[in-house]
């Protein structure tokens, strides 16, 4: 404010000492500028894809990370920093980090939990080369159903080790047929027994249903969701979520970047989501840790974690509670808004089912529009629903997994909700694989979904690996989908659902280093990643 | 009648000096010295003298040392220790020692379950520990206050070091496989979050409001990498530095635990235990933590601290930071770095003598001294007597 006035003498010695600094400045910005080098990522002579609102994608390009963000993209005449790292792939493409915007991630307390005990880690053998098996030329009778001939080398064990430890069986079971079937015992395997190591190869011999079901994540009935009571919306998913688990690991391999942590659907009206990121140091991976809430409609919450009993015949316990129908849900849903809203007014609540006391601010913000809900809903019916009370308590809400929306698109589309859709089977797998309610699924319903003009996200769940976000736009496309759009159901619309736009979802300079590079075509059956880079960093390295 | 008055006072005199006998060896100078000692930095130091007086070391000296004393003890061979100090353990606890009437019960006090005659307390002490920090189960959320309390204490000396700390909370199953509240970790973050939240608007001198304060030192037994995440984020937010008791993900959740200031407590391990498990003391100090042992006594036997230290150390853990871990760290887990477990001016007189480095399974106890009175000697030959923990 008050700025001193300088006298002549003071004026011409200020100056001489500025021409020094600037001088200083000159001579060693050209030496900084190596130095800065040292944080630079270079991706060139790849396929760019996904800038969205920057441009149009690039048939080979550059782009160029600094400090672990996006500062250049562009073609292969952009200059190159010196001292930078290089990552050069002919016939490669670069997409940006894949969000998934409903991923149920894999719980610790899992029922294999007994098995781990005792089991030494082992680094984790590279991928296979499905390139190379398309390629030859071979008898049918010499190729399992993914095209791998039985006479491929065995992976080497110490080979490429790409994030250090394996788990035990969810990561032997996830890297499936592959690891079993390239072991030099692998015939012997079934005479092993289930629940023992092959001395070979160090793999947990599974029964075929387990290898199934532990393949793609989350045991059926395990629940991580407080169960005191069937309304929690004041609890977070943060609170359970091991972020060393190595389902982040599966994540990344597959070019998942960030996701919304999703709870399952133990509750009527669950816990808040969090919105993590799958790789970086602990304190980079919380972008918000109290997300949307989500409610399930539909069979789940009283299918899913402990049931509940009516009050005939048995002892009263907590579990003696609504629901055992979807009338119970629905009856559960209503009660827990009209009770918030009596004890916020300050009036007492009375009745069975009411929700715990510490809900009624999470249901209050939800009503007034302040915090983001989501209502899941498979079948038609439950998806109407989801409408029909949305709409007579006034709430906005985003749609999840929606398996029958081709049977109810006008409701969707009058609606206006959002959609996160996904993920896309014909034969249902992981969790949905116990429910007799997910028989009727279409995989062009994403297609109709965008075709309608409704925004929507493509999610994968629980799945992982070949059935993973990466393959679910796969099958996207191939039912019908744009590969634009499709990109877009995993990038820069997901990005938008969860409030971090700003930050990913595109290959835009000012975004986070965020990146996916692939073998071939991003999500072709012949293209895998070889590199994800988050913030900058290599996280993920199988060139 | 005149020979009997004389008797009469030389009786009393006797009878007076009997009783002020330990006061008077007390204000005794004593000297004690050995070819080796165990350093406040868990190093072993060569040829150490301790000058004990009023229950107390007054001074270490290294090297020949001429001084002024009323008692010299030579030790020909053997390491001089700190007592050996047990953390998170149920030593001398009678009965049930949680409350199971709410998940929240900071109020309570281990200390009140304590039966300072068990025999186990003995034997701990013939084994070289000299204090134990014992603490209620972890069950519920906030189940009391620790304490910690001498093994042996002779006469005139107290037995309690300390009463009301730290306070003791659990994360994990612990927590919620009671049937009272929460039913997931979910539900138990919530509780602990409202509660500390409430705690600080609302003030006050309870044992919450002091805690989240920072006034009262906290112990968490965090079960697995999500609850320790869940420590570190929750406590965090407060400025607190806990101690935090972890054993099965230390060798994954190291680096985050060094960001914390306070004191890792793994343990017990035992021959059985996994690789996995018992790399994680060396993985810890890696990461720049200050690891603490838990013996599990009185499940295990005496030795097993030791053997926990030593497990540690075949596995990755530096001897120093092992003997470290025995000692000064555990005692700075309970609250008590600046009175036990080390071997520095000022500091309780609660020592041991060695056969040998401690960390060594073939060294014995020679000798056992609490505030400066020796209170055991172990025999040539171990006798039924002397051998508590076969008489329990």
């Amino acid at each position: 404010m008050f700025r001193p006035r300088m006298n002549d003498r003071v004026m011409k010695s200020g100056t001489s000492v500025v021409k020094a600094c600037l001088a200083a400045a000159l001579w060693y910005s050209t030496g900084a500028t190596a130095l800065a080098a040292e944080d630079v990522l270079v991706i060139r002579g790849v396929s760019i894809h996904g800038r969205f609102n920057g441009g149009a994608d690039i048939d080979k390009g550059v782009v160029i990370i600094r400090d672990g963000k996006i500062t250049a993209v562009g073609g292969m005449d952009l200059s190159v920093p010196r001292g930078a790292t290089i990552i050069e792939l002919e016939g490669g493409s670069l997409t940006p980090g894949l969000i998934d915007a409903n991923a149920l991630l894999e719980p610790t307390d899992r029922i294999t939990e007994e098995a781990r005990n005792g089991r030494p880690r082992q680094p984790l053998p590279p991928p296979p080369d499905f390139a190379a098996a398309d390629r030859s030329d071979d008898d049918l009778e010499d190729h399992d159903h993914a095209g791998h001939s039985h006479d491929a080398a065995q992976p080497d064990p110490m080979g490429a080790p790409i994030l250090t430890w394996v788990e035990t069986i969810e990561d032997a079971a996830a890297f499936s047929c592959c690891a079993l079937d390239s072991c030099a015992m692998a015939s012997m395997h079934e005479l092993m027994g289930e629940g023992t190591v092959c001395p070979t190869c160090g793999e947990v011999i599974l029964s075929a249903e387990e290898h199934a079901l532990y393949a793609s994540g989350l045991a059926p009935r395990t629940s991580l969701v407080e169960s005191s009571s069937e309304v929690v919306p004041h609890t977070l998913v943060i609170d359970t979520i091991n972020f060393r688990s190595p389902d982040f690991d599966r994540l990344v391999r597959g070019g998942v970047t960030t996701v919304f942590a999703a709870p399952d659907s133990a509750a009527v009206i669950g816990p808040r989501g969090a919105v993590i990121r799958t790789a970086g140091p602990m304190n980079t991976r919380v972008l918000n840790d109290a997300a949307d809430v989500t409610a399930s409609f539909g069979s789940d919450s009283f299918r899913v974690g402990p049931g509940n009993r009516s009050p005939f015949g048995t002892f009263v316990t907590r579990l003696t509670r609504r629901p055992n129908s979807r009338m119970g849900v629905a009856w559960v849903f209503r009660k827990a808004f009209y009770d918030a809203e009596k004890g916020l007014a300050g009036h007492a609540v009375t009745g069975a089912d009411a929700p715990p006391g510490e809900a009624y601010e999470a249901l209050g913000a939800i009503r007034a529009g302040a915090a983001p809900l989501r209502l899941k809903a498979r079948l038609q019916r439950d998806i109407e629903a989801a409408f029909r009370l949305a709409n007579e308590l006034g709430l906005s809400f985003t749609l999840v997994e929606a398996t029958e929306a081709y049977k109810c698109l006008p409701t969707i589309v009058n609606g206006k909700a959002p959609v996160i859709f996904g993920p896309i089977y014909i034969d249902p797998n992981g969790v949905r694989a116990f429910s007799e309610e997910t028989r009727e699924s279409r995989l062009s319903t994403l297609a109709m979904l965008m075709d309608a003009g409704v925004e929507t996200a493509l999610t994968a769940m629980d799945l992982r690996e070949e059935d993973g976000l990466a393959r679910q736009v796969m099958y996207a496309m191939r039912a019908g989908v744009s590969f634009e759009s499709a990109l877009k159901a995993v990038t820069l619309t997901p990005a938008k659902m969860l409030g971090v736009a700003d930050q990913v979802g595109s290959i835009e300079v000012g975004k986070r280093g965020d990146v996916v590079v692939w073998s071939g075509r991003p999500f072709e059956a012949t293209s895998r990643p070889v590199a994800v880079v988050m913030d900058g960093k290599i996280v993920y390295d199988a060139r | 009648m005149s020979v009997r008055f004389p008797l009469l006072a030389v009786a009393a005199a006797a009878a007076i000096c009997g009783v002020l006998a330990p006061a008077l060896a007390m204000q005794e100078r004593t000297a004690i010295s050995a070819p080796w000692a165990v350093g406040p930095d868990g190093s072993l130091m060569k040829d150490v003298t301790l000058i004990i007086a009023d229950g107390r070391i007054e001074r270490v000296l290294q090297g020949p040392a001429n001084v002024n004393v009323d008692r010299t003890i030579r030790f020909e061979t053997g390491v001089i220790s700190p007592g050996l100090i047990d953390v998170a353990s149920t030593l001398g606890v009678v009965g049930d020692n949680v409350e199971r009437k709410s998940v929240f019960d900071p109020d309570a006090s281990v200390v009140d379950a304590l039966d300072a005659l068990s025999a186990t307390l003995r034997a701990a002490g013939q084994s070289g520990v000299t204090a134990a920090m014992i603490r209620p189960a972890p069950s519920g959320i906030i189940s009391g206050a620790a304490a910690t309390v001498r093994t042996i204490a002779p006469q005139g000396v107290e037995r309690l070091l300390r009463a009301d700390g730290p306070l003791t909370l659990t994360l994990g199953p612990g927590a919620w496989d009671v049937d009272l509240g929460p039913t997931s970790r979910a539900g138990v973050l919530h509780e602990l979050r409202e509660a500390m939240r409430s705690a600080r608007s609302g003030g006050g001198t309870s044992r919450l409001a002091r805690m989240v304060r920072g006034e009262l030192d906290v112990l968490v037994e965090a079960d697995s990498a999500e609850d320790v995440d869940a420590a570190l984020r929750l406590f965090g937010q407060y400025g607190l530095s806990p101690a935090i008791r972890h054993t099965s993900d230390a060798v994954e959740t190291a680096e985050d635990l060094a960001e914390n200031q306070g004191v890792v407590i793994v343990g017990p391990y035992t021959f059985s235990s996994e690789i996995r498990l018992l790399a994680g003391p060396g993985r810890l100090a890696q990461a720049g933590c200050e690891v603490a042992f838990s013996g599990g006594l009185p499940f295990l036997e005496p030795d097993a601290l030791r053997l926990s230290a030593a497990l540690a150390v075949r596995y990755g853990l530096d001897p120093a930071a092992a003997r470290r871990g025995l000692t000064i760290n555990a005692a700075r887990a309970a609250g008590l770095g600046n009175r036990v477990g080390a071997l520095t001016p000022g500091a309780d007189a609660d020592i041991v003598i060695f056969s040998g480095d401690p960390l060594r399974l073939d060294s014995s106890v020679v000798e056992v001294w609490i505030a400066g009175q020796r209170v055991h000697h172990a025999s040539p030959q171990p006798s039924q007597e002397e051998d508590g923990w076969r008489a329990w």
